[in-house]
């Protein structure tokens, strides 16, 4: 069976946000499929759409073309029929494109939601699971499920569309106090904001009681594996120690290459050295291994002392804010809520 | 290899998840208190209450073994030895003479047992798989979406103990 047994569907937009689902959807003979695959949790983003795509071309300095949600080569046939998984980062796309498609005029009735729910997780995992979900995909099941699901999709009511679209606008606020309050206070028909917020908080810098700013929860597992030898981000990633598993756990979220985006960007932040980098044992394209990293006093300092401004660290964008941003000094404190400097 | 594990695993998961626990022993269910009958079950031999079957096997005695009462224990690799173990007793059960009927289980159990030992060899760490990907290069490190290598989206279903959603791991350093 594929799509051309469902009436009015396999000549639908669809879209899905990993490229394993575009190809599954290709292969089930659908012809116009849009992959929006950009990982959201990590990076810039912008309420507008054009803002948007700059902020994230300048951020991973891409030269594929990931995120063709905002493509002016797309022909937005109705339906639109929405592919979404558990997945947390899959879920933030879901509002953006519901926020997308009102924009360009798509009425919330002709757009069809396909929620996939996670597999149940082994019993025999080789390392524990996260208490969030990053790596559900829709191809997760069997294309029977998938074409029954298709077979009688339903759009969002409007009050859930709205509230999707009012989610990716405080996501992309410049304040994200109000997204946090979301996140803690939860919001019906989207369930993955506690555990999304889980993963947010791991990359604002903190604050302690005592006014102590720290390392965010990433960068403390960075400099914590990292020490006086050389270490591949390879060697980074795989740490035998609690540090490494969380680190590889928080990776499920924003994918192993952002390990070495990081350390990158910790080598060359030029207002220390905390970080210093050397070539590597392989080529530039092997970017786990291109590249090796040690730790200074200067970063022994910054993770067991703190950091005397947030300045000290290198920033990085999360949403519409900054972490270790001057201009938008948010910092966590222990209760997990955010809070201005 | 990974795949046809998960096909051996779904093979033998009902039986398995079936296991009625008593101290000491577990038997497939429906067939604890009386004789399961000549290929109704895994059938190992009892030296005693709580042991691991290292006792020879008695015709009569059909259960379990142990260990695999303790879901915990369990793999994927472990469950396919279970699987075949199950074939092969199901097989002896059907022996008529009891003298060879009583070798064929003790060669059927003596395999199980070797079996698992090469699953604890075998199960290597899914981060060691991961580095071994990584220095393969191209096409294995090459990004599948936006952050992710091929690497990594192996080792998140390896360390989930889940299939693979790419084959190509198996080309790429995963078992």
């Amino acid at each position: 069976m594929t799509m051309t047994n469902i009436p009015g569907l396999f000549s639908a937009t669809h879209v899905a946000y990993d490229s394993a689902t575009t190809d599954r959807l290709r292969q089930l003979g659908a012809t116009n499929v849009v992959r929006a695959a950009d990982c959201l949790l990590i990076g810039p983003s912008r309420r507008d759409a054009a803002e948007h795509a700059r902020a994230r071309q300048a951020w991973w300095n891409s030269s594929e073309e990931w995120d063709g949600l905002y493509s002016p080569e797309v022909h937005w046939e109705r339906p639109v029929v929405v592919w979404v998984s558990a997945s947390i980062d899959q879920r933030v796309n879901l509002w953006r494109t519901c926020s997308w498609l009102r924009h360009v005029g798509i009425a919330s009735r002709d757009v069809l939601m396909l929620e996939f729910e996670a597999l149940p997780r082994s019993k025999f995992p080789q390392e524990p699971f996260p208490s969030f979900e990053c790596t559900a995909s829709v191809v997760d099941h069997p294309d029977k499920v998938l074409l029954e699901r298709l077979a009688r999709a339903r759009p969002f009511s409007t009050t859930r569309y709205d509230r999707a679209v009012k989610l990716w606008d405080r996501y992309t606020d410049g304040n994200p106090s109000r997204f946090v309050s979301s996140c803690s206070r939860g919001i019906k028909g989207f369930p993955e904001l506690a555990p999304l917020w889980t993963v947010l908080s791991c990359f604002f810098p903190g604050r302690t009681p005592a006014g102590v700013l720290r390392l965010s929860r990433l960068d403390e597992l960075l400099l914590t594996i990292l020490s006086g030898e050389w270490q591949t981000p390879v060697d980074v990633f795989v740490h035998k120690s609690q540090e490494g598993l969380a680190l590889r756990q928080l990776s499920t979220c924003t994918g192993d290459l952002f390990v070495a985006h990081r350390l990158n960007q910790w080598a060359a932040f030029a207002s220390n050295a905390a970080v210093e980098r050397a070539a590597g044992p392989k080529q530039p394209d092997n970017r786990m291994l291109a590249s090796v990293y040690r730790l200074t006093e200067r970063g022994i300092q910054l993770r067991d002392a703190g950091l005397t401004a947030l300045t000290d660290a290198p920033p990085l964008p999360i949403g519409g804010t900054e972490a270790y941003s001057t201009s938008a000094p948010w910092v966590l404190r222990e209760d997990s809520r955010v809070v201005r400097l | 290899m990974k795949s046809y594990l998960w096909i051996a695993a779904a093979v033998i998961l009902p039986s398995f998840a079936a296991c009625n626990r008593t101290v000491g022993e577990c038997w497939p269910v429906g067939e604890g208190d009386k004789n399961g009958g000549v290929g109704s079950g895994p059938v190992i031999a009892s030296g005693g209450t709580g042991d691991n079957g290292d006792s020879p096997p008695n015709p009569n005695d059909f259960k379990i073994p142990e260990a695999d009462c303790n879901i915990a224990e369990q793999s994927p690799c472990t469950e396919k030895c279970l699987a075949s173990y199950e074939t092969a007793a199901t097989t002896c059960g059907k022996v008529q003479d009891d003298a060879q009927r009583k070798s064929c289980q003790e060669g059927a159990y003596a395999g199980y047992k070797t079996c698992r030992e090469s699953c604890k060899k075998a199960s290597k760490p899914c981060a060691d798989m991961y580095v071994a990907c990584t220095d393969m290069g191209m096409p294995c490190t090459r990004e599948i979406d936006l952050g992710y290598s091929l690497c990594t989206y192996c080792r998140d279903d390896c360390a989930a103990n889940r299939p693979y959603k790419y084959g190509e791991c198996y080309k790429c350093g995963f078992e």
